[in-house]
């Protein structure tokens, strides 16, 4: 599928200069390009991407130059304190953002699925209204953190299913509409007369699910899920996530799962990036950022949280607030609170680093740059797997 | 609080310039008088000249001395009227709406018959009962025009005060155990600021409308110069029938124009009380050296692209761990 290019495109060139290398002392530090061929199992790939809030002088980059990719049927987890940027980097994404959000810079591409043709890779951000349109629901849908707003007051919850079909399932039926509604609700484990209720006389775990069958109503390929259970008690949270990865299995759809609570993406993610004010500081697999985290932010946020699995622990939690995005600290985001800054720190951004042959990368000068740096044994584990529990199993008893 | 400037918009500059012109000429405008408006000593039906700018009247009067002098009544009736039906607005409404129950009875069902009443014959019966010395002041004619025009400001503020008792800040300040006073005047009405703010024009220009009728129709003091005794003195006259259009005009103009820039006004508050229409205050030029779109589309977001981007690096081996 070719994209038509917009008319800043014309002005601004796709490609900007690239800045100079970063002056890294220890072992070779090589450019990686990435191929720009298929996208095979690759579902979304977004690279070097970047919002602003604002316009001219009065502009806070909330999104700074961030990667992050998914393949089918994974789970990708972004973790960060709030107003680490994780939602307006997924709104921005899909083209949600609202006014005054700003896409800078950057690529989205969401591959469609292949046939005769080849590949149908479509890139978000140069996508015209008409094909974000096409898009949105039937592939990428998304579960909003409020169910209580999201879900219309005055009309009934089956009118709701009813309208996303007649949407987009033109050749449907009134009596298939129904059908597919209860279907989906029975997904969820909710029975049909639910249909019948307005949003108002369900409860929050109710309404939850229901946003859940909403989003899987056109078999997307990627749900987006805005903390959908932040806003729950524990133990409908965990019905919810339980129910979540039954369906994925089910149906196959990749999912980008966004919360603070790092425990619970430690057992659902497949992939989880860690965002500080706006930047990416660590990229890892779920289970080597649980057991063996690198940068000193990711280890704050899960010394944060207790542990679901294993002994008891201290909880010690990351010192001071997120930074003002509009007077960040120089060199290192995240040294005013680090326990570990040096010196380097505070002149220095960090690059985010990709560790070859480990499949993580990491924006931190303790793992890069000095040789004569030693890294603290905290921050240097290896993940044996010995404590964590086999997600599907944990998640459906 | 610099997020808290006024739009600068084209359309709320002109508003702006216009009515402050008015402001102006309410102020100083009897001083700027060439003549003084009773002056019979010129040739009468005049055309515009020199020396008489908008022509004389069929007694000689000078007509531009006459719209000079005339803002000053018309604009202080239309502010005192405007001010006084927008207070009565606020405590009749608000109260309806937070308060409930039979005053919300009452209350609506006075504003209702205000509503229905037709407004102009019932300023012309209060009017007329007025003793004819207090027909020259502009204070009584203008709360007596306050109450032809509260009405529908304190339907509109009941129903956005309603929808705004039961919010979570309310419920809050309620339970704080803050006064009903206080809640009513310092939780809810900071909120009805924008209803607030464009009800006070809309009543400013319904009260300069009522005030130029009743003047028209010659139920006000005649010894008071304002637009409409002077469109009164055209009209029997017979002005637009012998085509002197230049005694009439001007005042209709004015009329026109306050109204104008009201409207206007309006729109600026629009934007200023919704940030995001803000954007919309900058100026044509000002969003293209931004690069803005012309207009932000809502699940559209704009794309512009101005970023250097890091190069991305790898490293075969990390730093040596700590034994």
């Amino acid at each position: 599928m070719t994209t038509e290019s917009k008319r800043v495109d014309d002005v601004v060139p796709n490609e900007l200069p690239p800045q100079a290398l970063p002056t890294t002392t220890y072992g070779p530090i090589t450019a990686t390009t990435h191929s720009e061929a298929t996208m095979g199992e690759r579902i979304l790939d977004v690279r070097n991407f970047s919002v602003d809030y604002g316009w001219g002088n009065n502009a806070v980059r909330a999104v700074d130059d961030v990667d992050v990719h998914l393949d089918r049927s994974k789970v990708l987890g972004i973790a960060g304190e709030s107003g680490s940027g994780k939602s307006t980097l997924v709104y921005a994404i899909t083209r949600l953002l609202r006014a005054p959000g700003v896409i800078k810079g950057g690529e989205a591409r969401f591959n469609l699925g292949s046939d005769d043709e080849g590949e149908h890779v479509i890139d978000l951000v140069n996508a015209s209204e008409r094909e974000l349109r096409s898009v949105r629901w039937s592939s990428i849908s998304i579960v909003l953190q409020s169910a209580l707003s999201a879900l219309n007051p005055v009309v009934r919850v089956g009118s709701q299913f009813e309208q996303v079909l007649k949407t987009h399932r033109k050749h449907m039926s009134k009596d298939e509409r129904r059908a597919r509604a209860a279907a989906l609700l029975a997904m969820v484990g909710l029975d049909e007369d639910r249909l019948d209720r307005f949003p108002h006389e369900l409860s929050g775990g109710q309404r939850q699910r229901i946003m859940i069958a909403l989003a899987l109503t056109l078999d997307p390929q990627l749900v987006i899920m805005d903390e959908p259970t932040t806003a729950l008690d524990v133990v409908t949270q965990r019905e919810i996530i339980s129910e979540l990865f039954e369906l994925r299995a089910q149906f196959g759809f990749a999912m980008i799962f966004i919360t603070h609570d790092l425990s619970l993406l430690t057992e659902l993610a497949d992939e989880i990036v860690v965002m500080y004010a706006g930047a990416l500081v660590e990229r890892a697999t779920a289970r080597e950022l649980y057991e063996a985290p690198r940068h000193p932010y990711s280890l704050g946020l899960l010394n944060s949280f207790p542990p679901m699995h294993g002994e008891r622990t201290e909880l010690s939690g990351i010192p001071g607030s997120p930074p003002d995005l509009a007077h960040l600290p120089t060199g290192c985001r995240f040294h005013p609170r680090c326990p570990y800054a040096m010196e380097r720190c505070t002149n220095e951004t960090p690059p985010l680093v990709e560790i070859q042959g480990t499949d993580r990368s990491v924006a931190c000068w303790l793992h890069v740059g000095d040789p004569a740096v030693a890294v603290p044994v905290e921050l240097s584990r290896v993940a044996t797997g010995a404590t964590t529990v086999d997600p599907a199993k944990d998640v459906t008893r | 609080m610099k997020s808290l400037r006024f739009p600068r918009s084209p359309k709320v500059i002109v508003g702006m310039v216009i009515l402050g012109f008015f402001i102006f000429l309410m102020i100083f405008g009897p001083y700027l008088a060439p003549y003084s408006p009773d002056n019979t000593n010129f040739a009468p039906l005049l055309t515009p000249s020199a020396h008489h700018w908008f022509g004389t009247t069929s007694l000689g009067q000078d007509i531009f001395s006459q719209t000079l002098v005339g803002a000053r009544a018309t604009m202080v009736v239309a502010g005192v009227a405007g001010l006084a039906a927008t207070m009565l607005s606020i405590l009749i409404g608000i109260s309806a709406g937070y308060i409930g129950g039979f005053t919300d009875d009452g209350l609506s069902l006075m504003s209702n018959v205000f509503l229905a009443l037709p407004g102009l014959p019932l300023l012309i019966v209060i009017d007329s009962y007025l003793p004819v010395n207090s027909r020259s002041n502009s204070l009584i004619i203008g709360l007596i025009i306050s109450l032809t025009g509260w009405a529908w400001g304190a339907r509109v503020l009941r129903a956005q005060t309603m929808s705004l008792r039961n919010r979570d800040f309310v419920e809050s300040a309620r339970i704080i155990g803050e006064k009903r006073m206080r809640i009513m005047f310092s939780e809810i009405a900071p909120n009805l600021l924008p209803i607030l703010a464009s009800s006070l024009l809309f009543t400013i220009l319904y009260s300069i409308g009522a005030y130029v009728t009743l003047a028209y129709i010659g139920l006000t003091s005649t010894s008071v110069w304002n637009w409409g005794t002077m469109l009164f003195w055209a009209q029997s006259n017979n002005a637009p029938l012998s085509g002197e259009w230049y005694w009439f005009i001007p005042p209709g103009m004015c009329i026109a124009l306050v109204g104008t820039s009201l409207a206007l006004l309006n729109f600026g508050i629009d934007e200023f009380i919704n940030p995001r229409l803000r954007a919309g205050g900058l100026s044509g030029r000002q969003r293209r050296r931004l690069g803005m779109p012309r207009r932000q589309r809502l699940g559209f977001t704009p794309v512009v692209r101005s970023v250097t981007t890091a190069p991305r690096v790898s490293v075969q081996t990390q730093n040596p761990v700590t034994p």
